[in-house]
């Protein structure tokens, strides 16, 4: 995908890689901006490619919005109430065969692998008998204990149980969204939510908020990248969260300043407070087949003990 | 502060989502009745503002960064009701557009960061700078105490969610289903970080971005950020409710009394100490017999042994003189501060 050149300049400088000639050069106390920015590019670079992904022919691109929300949410309130190991691999691999044959880019799974190392991190405390008492199956520091009954500190078996089923259950929860969000347009994506009974106006709201999060993704960046070129010393911590205050205010009042745009906008062309949402498309056969077969997955995998 | 997916089990989802359905309802209603047509763009771009504002780095003190959540700088500058409807659609992005928070837990996030934040944020705003004029240092510290407040409201609630989960969530074996720490374990961990840390940012977020608007755009800011009235509590009211607390404060006897449990812990004196442990310390024995208190306990000198509704009549009977010495001490403050300024004025 071809991305425009203020955004790859961004992104050069953000990562500090193949900045072009004359651009600001890398400084410890820039930093800090250049992360922010790096941020501020990956959100606008998801907002822009998002819509490319669905180009790509697959199963999911293929199913109307509504069946995807409807069977993949019941797929993830099953896996979020799944008691058993073997239904949570059972619904990974149903999810990672849709994200196969849907084609969806590994790299738009990635937060879902992020999100997994995190629980990692967060739970690995919990395979310890300091937390969970249980069968020790790898001895840590044998010369210390926690009690009479446990002489050593160890990694427990039902630990790594409560670790594997957290982590599957984490995993699974968020590839299903990331999955939904691949393969379905924004604009779609949102109209889909009315079969959820979300009012015609959030969803009207969400998809303005979007359109222009990519204008004010883009003036975040521009204030960065300014802010990056002409800092040559350090300006001290106060003097920086001076000019984030002082970036975030000029924000609001560019928001204030579109939002009153917008309305004379959507005035001139007969919005008279009635919401629009468009259409959403007809239910086919395959649609309901998909629902139903997402369904049936979400029971069977309450079945395993 | 944003729980994912799998952290939180449908008890807790479920509820969230049961609570927050009335209250998304209740603030369409309130902002469709405030900003009426052209609620539609501005709630789109508080939304979007509130995306941007979650994005920045922030400098603080110690050479580290942070970020802020904005929900009390949105509903300071748009309202409370309003900043529901924003933050719960950005949560909304979030989740569905990049992963960041969870479907199941949208409505425990939005619970959280979309209604706990700014109301708790909003209201201390609207306490601490109560009558200070637009412009003025008191309303920007108002700001930061709303946003500091309204932050570590909402990460209190999270980690009773989080930490609730082993207790109500668990299979056959006693093995926790969710997130497995208990309240012992989140509730620290999470309000040292955001006592610390993360509150400090978001205090200064809030303050320094509504000082920056008042200053540069008194005009805009007026019109996002009216001046907050002075407290108009009538005293009829003020007084029956100080009242009401009063008579309710044998409670304090009496649910102890009917659960069987013993006095609040760490607060034994020295007889008490004595016949749980058998000794007193020597140096507790010598300053516990410094000053003999008129009331002790609340009730009069020698009355252990007393029935417990006379106990709570001398509850009821401290609470109300307690309560008059200390207005009549305020009072009395008030009177000399404001003597002081009269001469300092004269002279």
């Amino acid at each position: 995908m071809l991305l425009p050149e203020w955004f790859t300049i961004a992104q050069h400088i953000a990562s500090d890689v193949g900045a072009p000639e004359g651009m600001a050069p890398s400084a410890p106390h820039t930093r800090w901006l250049r992360r922010a920015l790096a941020s501020l590019s990956r959100a606008a670079s998801l907002l822009m490619e998002g819509d490319h992904a669905i180009e790509r022919r697959g199963l999911l691109q293929a199913i109307n919005p509504r069946a995807k929300v409807l069977g993949l949410g019941g797929l993830m309130i099953s896996a979020s109430v799944a008691p058993s190991l073997e239904g949570l691999l059972l619904a990974c691999a149903l999810a990672a065969l849709l994200a196969l044959l849907s084609r969806v880019p590994w790299f738009r799974l990635a937060p879902a692998f992020v999100a997994s190392l995190l629980a990692t991190f967060i739970v690995l405390p919990a395979t310890l008998n300091l937390f969970t008492p249980g069968h020790p199956v790898l001895v840590l520091w044998p010369l210390r204990g926690i009690s009479p009954e446990q002489p050593a500190l160890a990694v427990t078996g039902e630990g790594l149980f409560i670790l594997a089923r957290f982590v599957l259950r984490v995993a699974l929860c968020a590839t299903l969204a990331l999955l939904l969000a691949a393969t379905t347009g924004t604009g779609r994506l949102f109209r889909s939510l009315r079969a959820l009974w979300v009012p015609r106006l959030a969803v009207m709201i969400l998809d303005l908020m979007v359109r222009y999060l990519e204008i004010l993704l883009r003036a975040a960046s521009d204030l960065h990248l300014a802010r990056i070129s002409r800092t040559v010393g350090d300006s001290g911590s106060r003097g920086d969260r001076k000019w984030v205050a002082a970036s975030m205010g000029a924000l609001y009042r560019r928001t204030r300043v579109m939002a009153e745009q917008t309305y004379r906008a959507m005035i001139a062309r007969g919005y008279s407070g009635e919401p629009a949402a468009g259409p959403q498309g007809p239910m086919r056969k395959r649609d309901w087949l998909f629902m139903v077969l997402l369904w049936i997955w979400a029971l069977v995998i309450q079945m395993p003990r | 502060m944003h729980i994912p997916d799998g952290y939180l089990g449908p008890q807790t989802y479920g509820t969230a989502y049961a609570v927050m359905v009335p209250i998304w309802t209740w603030a369409s209603r309130r902002v469709s009745r405030t900003l009426k047509m052209r609620q539609v763009p501005v709630l789109a771009m508080g939304a979007a503002f509130c995306f941007l504002v979650m994005m920045f780095n922030v400098p603080i003190p110690g050479g580290t960064t942070g970020h802020a959540v904005g929900s009390v700088l949105v509903a300071i500058l748009l309202g409370p009701w309003a900043a529901v409807l924003a933050v719960s659609l950005v949560l909304l992005v979030q989740a569905l557009l990049f992963g960041d928070g969870g479907i199941t837990s949208y409505a425990a996030n939005c619970l959280n960061m979309a209604v706990i934040m700014p109301f708790a944020g909003w209201w201390v705003f609207r306490l601490v700078g109560a009558g200070a004029p637009p412009g003025s240092k008191r309303r920007w510290l108002a700001a930061a105490v709303g946003g500091y407040v309204g932050l570590n409201a909402a990460a209190l609630s999270a980690s009773l969610m989080l930490g609730l989960q082993p207790l109500i969530a668990h299979d056959a074996a006693g093995r926790p289903l969710y997130a497995p720490f208990g309240l012992s374990v989140t509730v620290p961990v999470m309000m040292a970080e955001h006592l610390l840390l993360f509150g400090v940012v978001e205090a200064l977020i809030t303050a320094s971005v509504l000082a920056f608007l008042e200053r540069t755009e008194p005009l805009l800011a007026a019109s996002s950020a009216p001046p907050s009235p002075p407290l108009s509590m009538g005293r009829k009211r003020l007084w029956a409710g100080l009242a009401l607390l009063a008579f309710l404060t044998p409670l304090g006897i009496l649910l102890p009394w009917l659960l069987g449990s013993g006095g609040a812990w760490g607060e034994w004196g020295a007889e008490e100490l004595k016949a749980m442990t058998g000794w007193v310390p020597a140096g507790l024995a010598k300053l516990s017999e410094l000053w003999h208190a008129p009331a002790p306990d609340y009730g009069p000198p020698g009355g252990e042994g007393l029935p417990i509704l006379v106990q709570s009549v001398w509850y009821i009977l401290s609470a109300l003189t307690g309560s008059a010495l200390v207005a009549g001490l305020v009072l009395l403050v008030r009177r000399w501060l404001w003597g002081r300024k009269q001469n300092d004025a004269s002279a």
